[in-house]
């Protein structure tokens, strides 16, 4: 039988949590006690009723804390957990910079057989496409608008999976005059 | 929220030209949830079967895959017992050009390839290595009778 570990693919050291044989509990026995000692204490009436409450939670508190203390298996479940919460916020994609920096298709050059692989509809449909190539390969066309989603959290090519970090850096972003005639072009 | 466009041409075409062996209907009430069903590759120990899944499209869908569940039980190195698959295009190796049909064809193939040296369910990745036939016998044995209409 494929374990919990197995399944979800964790490391073999997590598995320790399961035999773990007398996992220490809190030990309510003191909450309940102090909970069923209040009312018939004598100086009940003058007692607030919600310090001995809070007392009980203290106490509460208390045995979980004792439980919790010296057990390293659950310490280093924590530890792992917050590992793992960080180093997920390590996976990043490309930052704005790149995505300006994309080489545009002008409209001259689209035919109505080119679509694009993330929305799989022609390019021109769109009354003003924004079209954008990946430095990959020539092929690798998109629409501007279905590539920035992925590649703000990817950093590959939707198509061959080449990381577009790690080759040459991309064309530099077009001169504000270029953009300008671009935007004459197509806004 | 509307559904995408994408999605809508996906299902036409999955409607209009099904790949053979797979079949791939949304729901009614909810065009993200499909029923799928899988026919056992030829010269496979699932030949003959035929395996209900279930897909559901993520909202951000197809930023992040669909998720994949094999609701026919099945032995199999890199499915479940919950019907879980290991795939790696169905995690790390996602692709937003991918589709709903180009997962079902690895999923197929995966059934025509078992891959137990990254296994999922490790007790049948474990058998497979170690008694092959026994383990297709089994594989056999099982689509035999759960899978068979």
């Amino acid at each position: 039988m494929a374990t919990y570990e197995d399944d979800h693919n964790l490391p073999a050291s997590s598995t320790s949590l399961k035999p773990v044989p007398h996992r220490p509990r809190p030990d309510l026995s003191n909450f309940f006690s102090s909970l069923s000692i209040t009312p018939s204490t004598p100086s009940t009436q003058s007692t607030d009723p919600t310090s001995s409450a809070s007392s009980a939670f203290t106490s509460l508190a208390r045995a979980w804390q004792q439980s919790i203390e010296g057990n390293d298996v659950l310490e280093s479940l924590i530890e792992q957990l917050i590992e793992e919460a960080q180093g997920g916020t390590k996976v990043k994609g490309v930052d704005q910079q790149f995505l300006d920096g994309l080489e545009r298709i002008p409209k001259k050059e689209l035919v109505e057989a080119d679509i694009c692989p993330i929305c799989n509809t022609s390019f021109l449909l769109d009354q003003y496409p924004l079209v954008v190539r990946l430095p990959c390969h020539k092929s690798h066309v998109f629409d501007l608008e279905c590539i920035s989603p992925w590649l703000k959290l990817h950093t590959t090519c939707p198509l061959d999976r080449i990381d577009l970090t790690k080759k040459k850096t991309p064309p530099p972003p077009p001169v504000d005059e270029e953009e300008e005639d671009w935007d004459d072009n197509y806004g | 929220m509307a559904l995408p466009k994408r999605i809508i041409k996906e299902t036409e075409r999955l409607v209009a030209e099904p790949v053979p062996g797979i079949q791939a209907i949304p729901h009614d009430d909810n065009l993200r949830y499909f029923d799928v069903s899988i026919h056992g590759p030829a010269q496979s120990p699932y030949e003959g079967g035929v395996f209900k899944l279930e897909l559901f499209l993520p909202e951000d869908y197809p930023m992040t895959p669909p998720k994949i569940r094999f609701l026919t039980k099945i032995y199999h190195p890199n499915i479940d017992r919950l019907g879980r698959i290991c795939l790696d295009v169905l995690k790390a190796n996602w692709s937003p050009a991918l589709q709903i049909r180009t997962i079902l064809l690895s999923i197929q193939a995966l059934l025509g390839a078992p891959n137990p040296d990254d296994p999922l369910a490790n007790d049948v990745a474990q058998r497979w290595k170690e008694d092959e036939p026994g383990a297709i016998a089994t594989a056999r044995e099982w689509t035999q009778t759960h899978a068979t209409p």
